[in-house]
């Protein structure tokens, strides 16, 4: 195109060379979007007249007067690039990047399959984000970095551990069994983002794998439309990572350091009067805190002083370069996390290499190789007796956890009695500083990416593509809990070490063609060919009773408690597809698709699917004018069907499974728990998407909107059956699950002034989605998710309901709804579970503010969440043990129970003590209904200022560029949630949302990070 | 373009279409062969089957069923989590679908599948011997929650919805499996278990003699609803009896006794004072069958007779027949007899807790004791007794329980706060509620039931 531009500008510009001129200025233009040559750039002389034309490369000479090079200024301008003005001050050589004007939207977006697609084509909603505003925000894990930044898009971090987990989740949670979580693909290669969940830990997600600093843009696909032609592992969305690649031009080496502190953002508040023991006495040993009043000392800050400041250190270096047939990008890039609780961290450190080479002009071989180790060490939580928070907020006031020492988590004296036995407050629950120094969590990964595509053109209109890339790591748990550690101090400690392998192999093999016919058709097709393998096993040993103390090795176990473990799941899928993209009179956009798989993990008879999809993109404003302020508008609508194999391989015939104890030394076999199924058939995706795109006032304001709705039909779901049967669940082909929703993005460029050099650009992202369960299979109208850690309240999918709904222990309620309460005035528990909350957010908003001054850039992030509920079931275990702070005025405040006598229906008047016995006769954590929360927050979830140094500054310390930044991320969370930061789940990356318990809490940081390159 | 370039290019055609033509070969293998699981069997031999079914019941009974019979009798007492739940005759119906689960999808299933294989395997004797445990099975689960899913039960994905029987036709339907048991280890088998049964190791006599002891059982439930259930009672135990029907665990910490995994892990229940007031301190096992914790604030647990790793969990204890037998002579008017049968029961109690423990409780206290057992009182009197002592004879059991609500005795009182709206009265329970999983996913359960709704043989 530029080329192209460049041959009407030569011979549209006759500028006549001043043959007299004396002195000769040159320089380069280049783009700032690829960094490449920009030909065809007018550059003139801004008072003195004359110009000249750049060449294919992006050169310029021109030769001046010596008043002119003191005095005067060039102008650069090129169509769909901002106008340049520079300042000569007597200079010989200057250089200038074009910034494209968006006005033109002339931006090309990276869809499905790797193909560049013009933004203004899409017939449907796709958001980039570049690496830059990924890095600002100083997060470890890259999902975390998303964090509300794309429309239609949740991000949930599990808590502030390093190395946990974080869910995203695009347009709503639609599968039951299988994975919510979208599609991560890596320079056009599948990666796994699979979560290994854990009763016990926060477990990774595995994207925590890349790098954020190598990521040069990413593309978050959303709908069935942008996402058909990957089948069905992106159902539910493709998060597109685009790596930085090497430019054309001198080479660059660039190094980033990040250093950041780490805080507790929240804690659950407990009372600071009452002593540790029962019946208002004390009672050292007890588990509970409704003793006395406290005369002597009290520990109220010792849960907050628990918590250690994490320190993260991060660094990178870079070194790229290129010419037009090469081109290099290697970097390397260590982490170095350590958590708020003390002894957990999380290191990567990641070497990358992408290159290009041209062999001829037609055929091009590029790569990419990336190698990741990173390793974690992690803290006990959830329902867990070993668990840091469980401990802590269970801890009476008056017990000092740390033993009056100054370090208590480096010196035994803090958790270790003298006579060796643990030191903590109650004998079934660990002190956490025990935990973390008795209980290890360790996994260590090594990783290797890696691609190799290989591109031949043909001719003019046809080409050929083949890529295949590889995903392979190596997962090393190791779990160990002491002799004497709560969770299984019954079984004398235990151990479990476990390898995962876990490879996935992908091909693609594609053939271009693409033609414009007399400028009116565009016409661009292909065809391609995919194979999928994805192999992964599983080798654990689980063992229990240390011989010799504090020695964690799997040797140091009886052979006969020994469980092992081998599995293995292979499942493959073949597939065909085509896409056809049809371009009219450069207003109308017709894209098809359609592809065809095998899956498998189906039974033969049924193991194919074939599905379309349809997008058209109209821009209305190539055709008509509105209103003059619209400068461009654009509807869109798609449609599209999407088909899946089953979630897990062997489904489909019986077996019989080797009992996990041999007792008495004897092998033993069971029957599988699991009816199997050999009529299992594809599951289906249907999606409707449609929206527009409208840029006002010279692109200064921009608004896109988007309407969906997909279904989830005959999803392959493990649905419980009655355990009368003699099994606990079967799977089969069911249900139809909705998702609609709007997304909607406002942006906005408030202020643009040259003059005094100040910016300020504004973006709103709006995400509402609702969920509806509109059926399941016949006869079931409720399936629990699959989930671990507490079963008191359950995260259930519900015909009727929004998707992944509470469900647990409520109160009993006449007709009219009012709590009935005993003629003591005591409300009455129900003795059905019901559905008692949705934890689904209403809506999520997110508000961006840029603003630029000279080399100063301050960004702010404002996130807000309305609605969804949380079951605070730590509320609940500490309101029974009588640490929060709601038990403080235990002795004073009597309250009337809102309800009426179950015995006459009348109104109750009789008032309660919520004391020792209230919670005696209900433990809340089985009245799940009561310690429900509403999540609402606003919270500053990144703020941060950089300032870039001025070329002169940069060239006196002879680098090329120079940075400072100071970010912070969750300083400012303002919510009406009483546990910690709401922004948490039990369950982690998985389907069951919307439980807090023993949750360990989030964190609040302050970033400082210094970029230069030379 | 000079001729070699040309030539390349070939050359490049060519190795996409070798690429195109691995691809297709590659992907063109049978994808449903990858669909095979490498890491299960799908076929086994009975006697596979036999150790999971006999250890799994065991764990079922002394796992998380065994927290529901003893805190409902006042064997135990809830002081937290589930466990006060069901100290307030408030159970969560979720937790009460996992002692359920325990018995059906564990040991029953595994027996089921026994009694179906053996014919082909000629194991006809498996087939007596997984017939005995599944009548034990379906005996506690009728006495629990009385109608139950059984003449469709466990048939899987024949139907996952199986119709609830009455608990009169289990009952029938124990006596049929019982029966069938005998004449089927009567016969014997080309294939018959050996070291691969646990509890005695391939002697199909005692599992006989188990049968008919079980029998025993299961007469003298109904005495409410039968006159010849007495008599019947000791006509079984006069075909068989059998000492050590239950299964010893080896004391590995994957093969010990639940229940001091339980109270090593939790402390969620303690010794309730009602079991101790019956038991009296003064007698001579109360410290091995009660272990109180010194500095806890009054914290106790199950002790170690029956509490430790290595204490067996009785399918049927030999004192339950002896006490059977003084009950059944004791209704039949027979009360010297009786007396005898109590006196045994207790001193064999003794005996096992010395030979378990290795230890001598002193003669004189012990028969000072046993001398104190005498019946000359009132006909409820007598019985009062008998099932007091078989009250604290079988600690840790499921049949205190059912003997409470057959018989009134011991004299229990009800828990406190134990009225609620699956309790209406606040009575002990005579019944659980039914649990969440058959509730919502089986439309065959019964409705309208509270845990104060009487059972068949309760009427």
């Amino acid at each position: 195109m530029r080329v192209f531009l460049f041959l009407i500008f030569c011979s549209l510009c006759s500028i006549g060379a001043e043959l007299h001129a004396q002195t000769m200025v040159s320089g380069t233009v280049t783009s700032s979007d690829d960094g490449l040559g920009l030909p065809g750039v007018i550059v003139s002389v801004a008072n003195s007249g004359g110009g000249t034309v750049t060449d294919m490369d992006g050169r310029y000479q021109l030769m001046m007067t010596p008043s002119a090079i003191s005095s005067d200024s060039l102008i650069f301008s090129f169509i769909g690039y901002n106008r340049i003005v520079v300042p000569i001050y007597s200079r010989t050589n200057i250089d200038v990047v074009m910034r494209p004007a968006s006005i033109e939207l002339k931006e090309a977006i990276v869809t499905a399959i790797g193909i560049r697609k013009e933004k203004k084509k899409l017939g449907y909603s796709a958001t980039e984000l570049t690496g830059d505003e990924l890095q600002k925000s100083g997060e470890s894990n890259l999902v975390n970095a998303l964090n509300g930044k794309v429309a239609g898009v949740q991000v949930t971090s599990s808590s502030g551990s390093p190395g946990s987990s974080s869910s995203i989740v695009i347009r709503g949670y639609s599968s039951i069994d299988g994975s919510n979580q979208p599609l991560f693909v890596i320079d056009g290669i599948p990666i796994d983002n699979s979560y290994r969940g854990s009763n016990f830990t926060d477990q990774a997600n595995r994207a925590i794998d890349i790098n954020p600093d190598d990521i040069e843009n990413i593309t978050v696909l959303k709908g069935g439309a942008a996402t058909a032609l990957y089948g069905y592992k992106a159902g539910n969305g493709v998060v597109m990572i685009t790596t930085k690649k090497g430019k054309s031009g001198r080479s660059l080496l660039s190094y980033s350091s990040t250093l950041s502190f780490d805080r507790v953002n929240k804690l659950p508040q407990k009372q600071t009067i009452w002593s540790q023991g029962s019946g208002g006495e004390y009672s050292p040993g007890s588990q509970l805190s409704w003793g006395e009043r406290i005369t002597g000392s009290a520990f109220p800050d010792q849960d907050q002083d628990f918590f250690a400041t994490g320190v993260t250190w991060n660094h990178n270096v870079s070194l790229e370069g290129g010419t037009d047939f090469s081109g290099y990008h290697l970097s390397l890039g260590n982490t170095n996390q350590s958590g708020i609780i003390p002894n957990t961290d999380f290191k990567r450190t990641t070497i990358k290499l992408n290159a290009r080479h041209k062999l001829w002009d037609n055929v091009e071989v590029s790569g990419l190789a990336n190698y990741i180790s990173s390793s974690a060490n992690r803290s006990q939580r959830g329902s867990n007796l070993s668990g840091v928070m469980l401990g802590l907020m269970r801890g009476p006031v008056d017990y000092e956890l740390a033993n009056g020492s100054d370090d208590p988590v480096n010196d035994e004296s803090a958790y270790i009695n003298p006579d060796g036995t643990q030191r903590t407050f109650f004998a079934n629950y660990d002190n956490p500083y025990w935990s973390v120094n008795k209980n290890q969590n360790i996994n260590n990964v090594d990783r290797i990416i890696g691609a190799v595509e290989l591109n031949y053109r043909i001719n003019k209109h046809w080409s050929i593509l083949n890529r295949s890339g590889l995903d392979f790591y190596s997962d090393r748990i190791k779990e160990t809990w002491d002799k004497q550690s709560n969770e299984y101090k019954d079984l004398g400690g235990r151990i479990f070490d476990n390898d995962v392998a876990y490879r996935a192999l992908n091909n693609d093999l594609v053939v271009n063609y693409a033609r414009d016919f007399k400028e009116k058709l565009e016409v661009s097709a292909l065809v391609g060919h995919n194979v999928y393998d994805e192999e992964q096993t599983s080798y654990s040993l689980d063992g229990v009773g240390f011989v010799i103390d504090d020695f964690y090795d799997i040797s140091n176990v009886p052979v006969a408690d020994l469980i092992v473990d081998d599995s293995r799941r292979h499942i493959r899928t073949v597939s065909v597809y085509a896409n056809a993209n049809f371009g009219w009179n450069r207003f109308l956009y017709l894209d098809l698709t359609a592809r065809n798989d095998w899956y498998s993990t189906l039974p033969a008879k049924n193991n194919t699917l074939f599905y379309p999809s349809a997008s058209v993109s109209w821009i209305f404003t190539q055709n008509f004018k509105l209103f003059k302020a619209l400068d461009f508008g654009k509807l869109r609508l798609s449609a599209a069907g999407m088909g899946n194999g089953a979630p897990a391989p062997y489904l489909t015939q019986p077996y019989f499974q080797a009992s996990s104890s041999q007792p008495q030394g004897q092998l033993s076999y069971e029957p599988s728990s699991f009816v199997f199924n050999p009529e299992l058939k594809p599951e289906r995706l249907k999606s409707i998407e449609a929206g527009m795109d409208l840029r006002f006032w010279k692109n200064r304001v921009g608004l896109d909107i988007t309407y969906y709705n997909n279904n989830s039909i005959d999803q392959i779901i493990y649905v419980p059956v009655p355990a009368s049967s003699g099994y606990l669940e079967t799977v089969i082909n069911a249900g139809n699950i909705r998702n609609q929703g709007w997304e909607i993005l406002v942006n906005a460029v408030v202020v643009e002034n040259e003059k005094s050099k100040f910016n300020y650009n504004t973006s709103i992202n709006f995400t509402r989605n609702r969920s509806e369960v509109e059926s399941l299979s016949e006869g079931t109208d409720l399936i629990a998710l699959p989930s671990f850690g507490l079963a008191s309240t359950q995260s259930v999918v519900a015909v009727g309901e929004p998707f992944g709904v509470l469900y647990g222990g409520a109160w009993a309620r006449d007709s009219q709804g009012n709590i009935l309460v005993n003629d003591q005035g005591y409300p009455i528990k129900s003795d059905e579970r019901k559905v008692i909350g949705d934890p689904n957010p209403d809506f999520l908003l997110g508000w961006r503010n840029d603003l630029s001054w000279k080399g100063f850039t301050l960004s702010m992030l404002w996130d807000v969440r309305i609605g969804g509920m949380m079951h605070n079931g730590t509320k609940a275990v500490m309101l029974y043990h009588g640490t929060h702070e709601d038990t403080e005025n235990r002795d004073e405040q009597s309250v009337v129970w809102n309800g009426v006598y179950a015995s006459n229906g009348e109104q109750n008047i009789t008032p309660i003590f919520l004391d020792e016995d209230f919670y005696n006769l209900y433990s809340l954590q089985y009245v799940s209904e009561e310690v429900l929360e509403e999540v609402n927050w606003l919270r500053l979830r990144d703020c941060g200022v950089t300032y870039s140094f001025n070329e002169n500054v940069c060239r006196k310390v002879h680098v090329k560029n120079l940075s400072l930044s100071v970010n912070s991320r969750n300083m400012l969370l303002f919510t009406g949630y009483s546990g910690i930061d709401p922004e948490t789940n039990l369950s982690g990356a998985s389907n069951s949302i919307g439980r807090d318990y023993f949750n360990s809490p989030n964190t609040k940081s302050l970033t400082f990070t210094i970029k230069a390159s030379i | 373009m000079n001729s070699s370039r040309i030539y390349k290019q070939r050359n490049i055609s060519g190795i996409f279409l070798f690429l195109l033509f691995g691809i297709l070969t590659i992907s063109s293998c049978k994808l449903e062969e990858l669909n095979q699981n490498p890491n299960v069997p799908t076929e086994v031999d009975v006697k596979l089957l036999l150790p999971g079914a006999q250890s799994g019941f065991a764990n079922a009974l002394s796992g998380r069923f065994f927290r529901y019979s003893t805190i409902m009798s006042q064997q135990l007492r809830g002081k937290d989590n589930q466990e006060l739940l069901i100290e307030n005759y408030n159970p969560d119906e979720l937790f009460v679908g996992y002692p359920w689960e325990d018995f059906y999808a564990g040991p029953m299933i595994n027996l089921k599948m026994i009694i179906d294989l053996a014919p082909d395997q000629n194991a006809g004797a498996y087939s007596g011997v997984a017939k005995v445990l599944l009548a034990n099975c379906i005996g506690v689960l009728t006495d629990t929650w009385g109608d139950v899913p059984y003449s469709q039960a466990l048939n899987g994905g024949d139907n996952l919805y199986p119709i609830y029987d009455s608990q009169e036709a289990i009952y029938a339907q124990i006596h049929i499996l019982l029966d069938e048991a005998i004449s089927e280890l009567s016969e014997g088998s080309p294939v018959s278990p050996a070291s691969d049964d646990l509890i005695f190791q391939g002697d199909l006599g005692k599992w006989v003699s188990a049968a008919f002891a079980l029998k025993a059982r299961y007469y003298i439930h109904t005495t409410k609803r039968d006159a010849g259930a007495a008599q019947k009672a000791l006509d079984a135990l006069s075909q068989g009896e059998i000492e050590e029907f239950g299964y010893h665990y080896s004391g590995t910490n994957t093969d010990s006794n639940p229940i001091n995994n339980f109270f090593t892990s939790t402390a969620y229940a303690v010794v309730d004072p009602q079991f101790i007031g019956v038991m009296g301190i003064s007698d001579p096992r109360f410290e091995y069958f009660v272990d109180i914790i010194p500095f806890s604030g009054g914290q106790s647990k199950v002790g170690d007779f029956q509490g430790s790793t290595i204490s067996p969990t009785y399918f049927m204890s030999y004192e339950e027949q002896l006490f059977i037998k003084a009950e059944a002579h004791l209704r039949l008017g027979n009360t010297s007899e009786a007396e005898l049968s109590l006196r045994n029961a207790v001193q064999f109690s003794m005996d096992r807790l010395e030979d378990f423990l290795m230890l001598e409780i002193e003669d004189n206290e012990e028969l000072d004791f046993i001398e104190s057992l005498v019946l000359t009182g009132s006909f409820e009197e007598n019985l009062e007794k008998i099932i007091d002592q078989k009250f604290v004879c079988l600690f840790s059991e499921n049949e205190p329980w059912v003997d409470y609500r057959r018989t009134g005795y011991p004299l229990l009182e009800s828990n406190d706060n134990g009225t609620s709206n699956s309790n209406p009265n606040g009575e002990i329970p005579r019944r659980l509620i039914y649990p969440q999983s058959e509730r919502i996913l089986n439309p065959n359960m019964p409705n309208g039931l509270d845990m104060q709704s009487r059972m068949w043989w309760d009427e």
